[in-house]
């Protein structure tokens, strides 16, 4: 057994361990932390996939940018800590949706034939990144260019979903600010006037 | 590949070590020993808190953790193509300006909308 | 007379040779010592400069001019209890100055200190850093959320959405700088600098340069963007409820990620351990005597021009806070969002037409 096998067991145990957790612990916010735990040991699996580039934007999307607004989300809904839900319904749907998924996996692993299937051979001395850029920018350009107009319109829903029109309170506009003249605002009055 | 970043596997266990172990050392030498109230209680100036100091809050920073997505997503496909330009040629940047484009129209959006706005 | 410098670099190839574990560490070790050596007196540094800006004395009882001031510090906070506030998660409380260490020192692995000092020379070196400051964040909010204080937390979120702001600047102009180098590894951004000082990236990229260390003094909450620990309104911020060596191992995270911003502002705009002076240039020089041969020594490339670099940015630092008074809460996320972002844009696509028309000597 080489280090990389005993890598890769170490961490797909974090993971599958942190997954189970994930799903048991009562506190939301340690739920999101276990959730970076899986995404961190997951990049580590895409690393040993030689998915160099795509194991580090793992971790700078998902692990820097999304779930920090898990963690937003959470403390600003402030749920309370110890919810006794219904849990017995939670528990029925919960195991015919594992019945199901397990069925599903179990037909597709056993009943799928593998042998034909092509597998990428990752070049020894290919630069990751550069490959990437030259497929997405000249075979892909335009899923590419859709992807501009999903984020337009994520853009624009998270907008509708957070700005509402009420009146908003008094703001200081430094743009405005710096057009102000000494004239406007000072008088000087002498006695003489008077 | 992977043998480069082993070295890097391992200097964060060791940073994580060299960070952690002062702690630790400082918990095991510094026991404490008189927990009464006053000592434990989170500061707030002197008085006792109301409540939780988990606290709901403004859902500005909520719209601020979207946007950052976005924009994170948006430096995710530009690191490739900036490594890829010189392969690229002009139909690299015309793609790109298309792309940008189509991003600064939803950043002017916001701008207008006032989500970068912060009262 | 030199030859000590080029035994040192052959240890380095040597200790790559070696079974590569024992020998990783000690290269750790060799990188992770110094560094916290120059936090401890960066820290000194730092009180003493500001103190003879403000005509004070600065720190002068301990030792020789104060100089075992920082050791005073740390032993002193080594002995303090690290109190743990009521209703607070111990092992997040305890874990989050962990996180916020780890994620300060562990991008020093890519970090070239000379042509051939690098610890990991990986082909994403960049994206590595970038993905890592990236993470810088969750200690923040973590301490913030499990201490249970309304200051911690108040101060953590702030420090939150104003580091997601100025990470996007940041990434922008690391967009700039990629797209001269063609190549995410930053010995090859340097070596794209070769040149005399004309050359390095700040010429051509001089607004995304300011965005940059910008974004990097905002990134690292230090003034004048520090309203996440402003005193005056917040106390100390998310770190308020830290006592002992969980202030301490904070505050040595803090100094190293500045540390970092200064090394990183070193290397991508002004080209590492490039000289600046080209040598083809002064090429007539007669070299027969000792003098000339340590001139020629220092004029060279090397790791003294990377570390005067980066101490003068590390220096910046320090005149910033002696400066300027801080930002207000909203002129801070206006200059972020409004300002920085929009300037890293626009300067993307001048050098877009500047590659079109491929500008010499920056664009081939």
């Amino acid at each position: 057994m080489d280090i990389t096998t005993i890598l890769f067991y170490l961490v797909t145990t974090v993971i599958i361990l942190s997954s189970v957790s994930m799903i048991i612990v009562n506190n939301t916010v340690h739920a999101a932390l276990l959730l970076v735990l899986i995404f961190f040991n997951s990049a580590i699996l895409w690393l040993m996939l030689q998915a160099e580039f795509l194991s580090i934007i793992l971790v700078l999307v998902y692990v820097g940018a999304v779930l920090v607004l898990f963690l937003f989300v959470v403390m600003l809904l402030d749920l309370p800590k110890k919810q006794k839900a219904n849990q017995k319904l939670y528990l029925l749907f919960s195991i015919i949706t594992s019945v199901v998924m397990f069925i599903e996996l179990y037909i597709v692993i056993f009943y799928q034939d593998f042998s034909n299937s092509l597998i990428a051979i990752p070049l020894p001395e290919s630069n990751n990144t550069y490959e990437i850029g030259l497929m997405l920018f000249t075979d892909y350009v335009f899923s590419f260019e859709v992807t501009a107009f999903i984020l337009l319109v994520a853009i624009i829903a998270a907008i509708a979903i957070n700005i509402s029109d009420k009146q908003k309170a008094l703001r200081q506009d430094p743009g405005k600010q710096v057009l102000e003249n000494k004239s406007d605002r000072l008088k000087i009055i002498k006695d003489d006037d008077l | 590949m992977l043998s480069n970043y082993f070295p890097i596997l391992l200097f964060i266990i060791v940073s994580a070590a060299i960070g952690a172990f002062p702690i630790i050392l400082s918990r095991l030498i510094n026991k404490g020993k008189n927990n009464n109230k006053a000592k434990t209680s989170a500061y707030e100036c002197g008085f006792d808190s109301f409540d939780d100091a988990r606290m709901k809050f403004d859902i500005r920073y909520y719209l601020v953790a979207i946007l950052f997505i976005i924009f994170d997503l948006e430096i995710a496909f530009l690191f490739p193509w900036a490594v890829a330009l010189e392969s690229l040629g002009t139909s690299g940047l015309i793609t790109m300006s298309i792309f940008l484009l189509v991003l600064i129209i939803g950043f002017i959006y916001e701008w207008k909308k006032g989500a970068l706005d912060w009262d | 007379m030199f030859d000590f410098l080029n035994n040192f670099t052959s240890l380095f190839t040597f200790f790559n040779e070696l079974s590569i574990l024992p020998s990783t560490l000690i290269l750790i070790l060799l990188i992770m010592v110094p560094l916290l050596i120059v936090v401890a007196y960066y820290t000194y540094a730092e009180r003493k400069i500001i103190a003879s800006m403000q005509g004070r004395l600065g720190p002068n009882v301990v030792g020789p001019y104060g100089l075992f001031q920082p050791f005073a510090d740390g032993v002193k906070l080594f002995f303090k209890e690290i109190i743990i506030p009521v209703d607070s998660n111990k092992f997040l409380f305890l874990l989050a100055p962990v996180i916020t260490f780890t994620v300060a020192f562990s991008a020093w692995a890519v970090i070239p200190f000379d042509s051939v000092m690098v610890l990991s020379n990986i082909n994403a070196g960049l994206l590595y850093i970038l993905a890592l400051t990236s993470l810088g964040i969750y200690g923040i909010i973590i301490a913030g959320w499990s201490s249970n204080s309304k200051y911690s937390l108040l101060g953590a979120m702030r420090s939150a959405a104003q580091i997601i702001a100025y990470e996007i600047a940041m990434g922008f102009a690391l967009v700039g700088v990629i797209m001269i180098s063609g190549s995410l590894n930053i010995g090859d951004i340097i070596h794209a600098q070769k040149g005399s000082m004309l050359n390095w990236l700040w010429v051509p990229l001089f607004p995304l340069f300011l965005v940059y260390f910008i974004s990097g003094v905002a990134e690292t909450n230090r003034a004048p963007f520090d309203v996440a620990e402003g005193e005056s309104e917040l106390v100390a911020g998310f770190h308020v409820e830290y006592s002992g060596m969980g202030f301490a191992i904070f505050f040595i995270a803090e100094y190293a990620n500045m540390i970092l911003i200064s090394a990183l502002t070193a290397i991508l705009f002004f080209g590492g351990w490039l000289s600046p002076f080209n040598l083809n240039s002064l090429g007539g020089l007669e070299i027969n005597d000792v003098v000339s041969n340590i001139l020629l020594f220092f004029i060279n490339d090397g790791i003294h021009w990377f570390i005067i670099k980066t101490l003068f940015f590390m220096f910046c630092f320090i005149w910033f806070r002696a400066t300027f008074p801080r930002y207000r809460y909203d002129q801070i996320m206006r200059l972020g969002w409004k300002i920085l972002i929009p300037i890293t844009l626009i300067w993307i696509f001048v050098e877009m037409l500047f590659i079109y028309y491929k500008v010499e000597p920056w664009f081939l």
